[in-house]
C-alpha cells in the first residue's frame, strides 16, 4: 500500500521530468534560432564564428538537458523501483522472472517516455509562439525540436533500463531481506573507473581548449566536448566527494546530537545518496555554466568596446542571448529541483525505521524535524556547491575559448553574478524546506510507534 | 538510588481500539512494581503489544489512566512523553533496531544524543554494562557485522545506559536462537533484582515466562490470568488451551 503510493509518486516525478526535459529541447533549438535571426541584423551578423558559437551554445546545452534529465529520470525509477522492491522479490520466489519483472518496467517507462515527450513538445511549442513566433515554421528548427524530443524519450526508457539494471541485479531472497546485505552489495553499480576516465578527461579536455583557443577560435568545439563529458562523468565525482564531505564534517565534529546521528548514517548510504546527489550537481554545474560564461563574456566584452562605438551593438547581442538562454535556463533549475525532491524525499523515507527508533528512545518532534533539515541541508550543500564550483569553472573556460584569440584582452577573470548565487541559496535552501516538510508529514505526524511498525 | 514507590506503572481501565476493527484491548487494569520482571503472554493479536505502547505512552489509550510513579502520561502531550521516555524508560525490540550507521559503542550511547536535557553517562554503569553482556569486542564494529545475539545485547545496553526505572521489552528473544534467548532473559532477571528495575517483556517461551516474578497472560485485549511465578509446563498448558479453544 504504502510501496504503491512511493511508486506513484515518484512515476509522476518521472513523468514531470520527461515533460520538462522536453520542454527544454523543444525551447532551445527555437531560441537558437530567434537570437540568431536577431544578431544577423546586428554588426555581428557577418562573423561566422559567432553563428557557429551560438549553435554550440545550443546543442551543448540541448546535451546537458538529456543527460541531466537522464540522470534525474533513472534516479526516480529507482525510487519505484525499491518501493516495490519487496513485491517484486516476492513475485519472484512465487516463479515470475526478472526478465518479466524488466519487461513490466520497460512497458511503464516507454509510456512516461512517450506521453511525456508529447506534452513536451506541445508546451514548448506553445512557449515559442509566445516568445518567437517567427522561428517555429522554419524547417531547421522543427527538425531539432523532433530530434530533441526523441533523445527524451529515448533518455527515460534507458534510465528505466538503467534503474532496472540495478535494482534487479539483487537475488529475489536479498530483496525479500531474508538474508543480511551490506547497501554497497544490495546496488551494484557500473564501475566508477570509466566515470571517473570521463570527468579527468572531460577536464584535461576542457584546459587544453583554453589553451588551444589562444590559437584557433574553433577550441570552443573541443572544450564543449570536454564540459559534456565531465558532466557524464559527474557521478563517479559525488560517489567520492559526498563520502569525504560526511567524514570531514564529522571528524570537525561541528554537527552534535541527533544531527550527527543523521550525518552518520548518510556516511553509510553514501553510494545511494551520491546518485541522488549526482543530479542535483549535474544541473547546478550546467546552469553556472552558462551564467558564468554569458556574465563573464559580457563583463570582457564590455570593457573591451568601451568607447569604440560598436560598444552598443555588442552589449545589445549578449542581452539578448543572455535573456533567452535565460529562459532554457530556468527549466533547466525545474528539472534540478525535482531531482533534489526525489534524492531528498527518498533519503528520508529510507531512515524511517531509523527516525522511528530514535523517537521512540526520547527525540522530541521538533528535535526530529530539525535533524532531518540538517540531513537535507547537507545533501543539497555538497552536491550544489561543488556544481557551482565546477560550473565557475567550465564557464570561465567556455568564456576563454571563445575571446582566447582577442589577445588583447588577457585571461579573462570569470564573473560568478551574486543574484545568481543568491538565488540558487534560496532556492536550494526553499527546496529543502518542501521535501523536508513532505517527507516529515511520513515520517513526524503518525505516533512513533506507528512508524516502526510500518517500516 | 532514590527508592521508588512500589507500583512504580500503573494502568486503570484502559481501553484501544485500532479504527472500526475489534477491541485491541479492553478496560485492562494492572500494576507494575519496581525490581519486579513481568511477562506479558498471550496468542498474536491479544493486545500484548498494543498494551506495551500504552503503558510506554507511545500510543494513546482511548480511555483509562497511565501513571508512572507520579507522573500522568495519558495527560502529557509529545514532547513530554518524548521527554519521559528519554529520562526514565528503556526499549529491547525484536528487531533491535540498530542504527547500521553507528558502532556499537555509538549505539549503545545514542539515547544520551537525543533530547534537550543531555543525559549524562555514568562511565562506571557503562563499563559494568559492558563486561555484564560481553559486548566489549562488538564495540567498534557496525551492526551487520554482529550475530542476533551480540545485536540485542549492544540493543540491551542501550535500553539500560541512562539507568531507566522501567524497561518495556517486545519479544526481546524473538529473533534469537533458544539459548541466546535463555541467556538474554537470565540476565534481565539479574539486572530487575539488582538494580531495582521494572521490567515488562512479550515473550511466547513458557520457559523464559516461567524466570519472571509475574506472568499476564492476555486473550482478546483483557487479562486472561494474572498468575505469580509458574512452572513451564503449567504455562505452556494455559497456552495451548487457548489454540484448543
Ligand atoms: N496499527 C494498528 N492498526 C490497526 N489494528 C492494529 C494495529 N496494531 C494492532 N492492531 C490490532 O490490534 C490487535 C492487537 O494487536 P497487538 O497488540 O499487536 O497484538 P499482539 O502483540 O498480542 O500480537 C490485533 O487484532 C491487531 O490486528
Ligand atoms: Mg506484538
Amino acid at each position: 500500500m504504502r510501496a504503491r503510493q512511493a511508486g506513484q509518486r515518484a512515476t509522476g516525478a518521472a513523468m514531470l521530468i520527461s515533460v520538462t526535459g522536453t520542454t527544454m529541447t523543444t525551447v532551445v533549438p527555437g531560441i537558437q534560432a530567434d537570437v540568431a535571426q536577431k544578431v544577423a541584423e546586428t554588426l555581428f551578423g557577418g562573423i561566422p564564428l559567432v553563428q557557429l558559437i551560438l549553435q554550440l551554445l545550443a546543442w551543448a546545452f540541448l546535451a546537458i538537458a538529456v543527460a541531466t534529465a537522464t540522470s534525474t529520470a533513472t534516479n526516480s525509477f529507482r525510487i519505484v523501483l525499491d518501493a516495490r522492491l519487496e513485491e517484486i522479490a516476492l513475485r519472484r520466489v512465487l516463479g515470475s522472472s526478472a526478465t518479466r519483472e524488466r519487461r513490466r518496467l520497460t512497458r511503464l517507462s516507454s509510456r512516461i517516455g512517450i506521453i511525456g515527450a508529447l506534452l513536451g513538445m506541445t508546451l514548448g511549442t506553445l512557449v515559442l509562439l509566445a516568445v518567437a513566433p517567427g522561428v517555429v515554421t522554419e524547417p531547421f528548427t522543427v527538425l531539432s525540436i523532433v530530434v530533441g524530443a526523441t533523445a527524451m524519450a529515448l533518455a527515460t526508457v534507458t534510465a528505466a533500463g538503467r534503474a532496472a539494471r540495478e535494482v534487479l541485479s539483487t537475488t529475489a531472497i536479498t530483496g525479500l531481506r531474508l538474508t543480511r546485505v551490506d547497501e554497497a552489495e544490495r546496488a551494484p553499480h557500473t564501475p566508477h573507473e570509466a566515470g571517473r576516465a570521463l570527468f579527468v578527461g572531460g577536464l584535461v579536455v576542457v584546459l587544453g581548449s583554453v589553451v588551444a583557443s589562444l590559437f584557433s577560435p574553433f577550441a570552443i568545439l573541443v572544450g564543449a566536448l570536454g564540459g559534456v563529458a565531465m558532466m557524464f562523468g559527474a557521478l563517479s565525482v559525488m560517489e567520492v566527494l559526498l563520502p569525504a564531505v560526511l567524514t570531514f564534517i564529522t571528524r570537525l565534529g561541528i554537527v552534535h546530537g541527533a544531527a550527527g546521528v543523521a550525518v552518520q548514517s548518510l556516511r553509510t548510504r553514501s553510494a545511494a545518496a551520491a546518485r541522488g546527489a549526482t543530479g542535483v550537481f549535474t544541473s547546478t554545474a550546467a546552469v553556472t555554466t552558462f551564467v558564468v560564461a554569458l556574465a563573464t563574456l559580457t563583463g570582457s566584452l564590455e570593457d573591451s568596446y568601451a568607447g569604440t562605438g560598436h560598444e552598443d551593438a555588442a552589449v545589445r547581442v549578449l542581452h539578448e542571448v543572455t535573456t533567452q538562454f535565460g529562459l532554457a535556463t530556468s527549466l533547466l533549475v525545474v528539472l534540478c529541483g525535482i531531482g533534489l525532491y526525489t534524492s531528498i524525499t527518498h533519503s528520508i523515507r529510507q531512515r524511517t525505521r531509523e527516525i522511528a527508533t530514535i523517537r521512540v528512545l526520547g527525540q522530541r518532534p521538533d528535535d526530529t524535524r530539525r535533524m532531518l533539515l540538517v540531513e537535507a541541508g547537507l545533501l543539497t550543500a555538497s552536491a550544489a556547491v561543488p556544481g557551482l564550483a565546477l560550473g565557475t569553472f567550465t564557464g570561465w573556460a567556455g568564456a576563454q575559448d571563445v575571446l582566447g584569440t582577442v589577445r588583447e584582452l588577457g585571461l579573462l577573470v570569470p564573473v560568478l553574478p551574486w543574484p545568481y548565487l543568491l538565488a540558487c541559496a534560496a532556492g536550494a535552501g526553499l527546496l529543502v524546506l518542501v521535501s523536508m516538510r513532505a517527507a516529515a508529514r511520513h515520517v513526524i505526524e503518525p505516533a512513533p510507534v506507528r512508524a516502526l511498525a510500518t517500516a | 538510588m532514590t527508592p521508588l514507590p512500589r507500583a512504580v506503572l500503573a494502568a486503570r481501565h484502559v481501553h484501544r481500539t485500532y479504527g472500526t476493527g475489534p477491541a485491541a484491548l479492553t478496560d485492562v487494569s494492572a500494576d507494575f512494581a519496581a525490581g519486579s520482571l513481568t511477562a506479558v503472554m498471550g496468542p498474536s493479536g491479544s493486545g500484548k503489544s498494543t498494551l506495551l505502547h500504552l503503558l510506554s505512552g507511545l500510543d494513546d489509550a482511548d480511555h483509562g489512566e497511565i501513571r508512572l510513579g507520579e507522573t500522568a502520561i495519558h495527560d502529557l502531550d509529545e514532547d513530554a512523553r518524548a521527554e519521559l521516555r528519554h529520562q526514565r524508560m528503556g526499549f529491547v525490540f525484536q528487531g533491535f533496531n540498530l542504527l547500521p550507521g553507528l558502532t556499537g559503542l555509538e549505539n549503545i550511547r545514542l539515547p544520551l544524543r537525543l533530547g534537550r536535557r543531555p543525559v549524562t553517562a555514568d562511565p562506571q554503569w557503562e563499563t559494568y554494562l559492558i563486561d555484564l553482556l560481553d559486548i566489549a569486542d562488538a564495540l567498534d564494529r557496525s551492526p551487520t557485522q554482529l550475530s542476533g545475539g551480540q545485536q540485542q545485547r549492544i540493543a540491551i545496553a542501550r535500553a539500560l545506559l541512562h539507568r531507566p526505572d522501567v524497561v518495556f521489552a517486545d519479544e526481546p528473544t524473538g529473533s534469537l536462537d533458544v539459548a541466546t534467548g535463555r541467556n538474554v532473559l537470565a540476565l534481565f532477571s539479574s539486572l530487575v533484582r539488582e538494580h531495582g528495575i521494572c521490567m515488562v517483556m512479550v515473550t511466547h517461551d513458557p520457559v523464559a515466562a516461567s524466570m519472571c516474578d509475574r506472568i499476564l497472560v492476555l486473550r482478546d485485549g483483557a487479562i486472561e490470568h494474572d498468575l505469580a511465578t509458574t512452572a513451564p509446563e503449567e504455562l505452556a498448558r494455559l497456552l495451548i488451551g487457548h489454540v484448543g479453544a
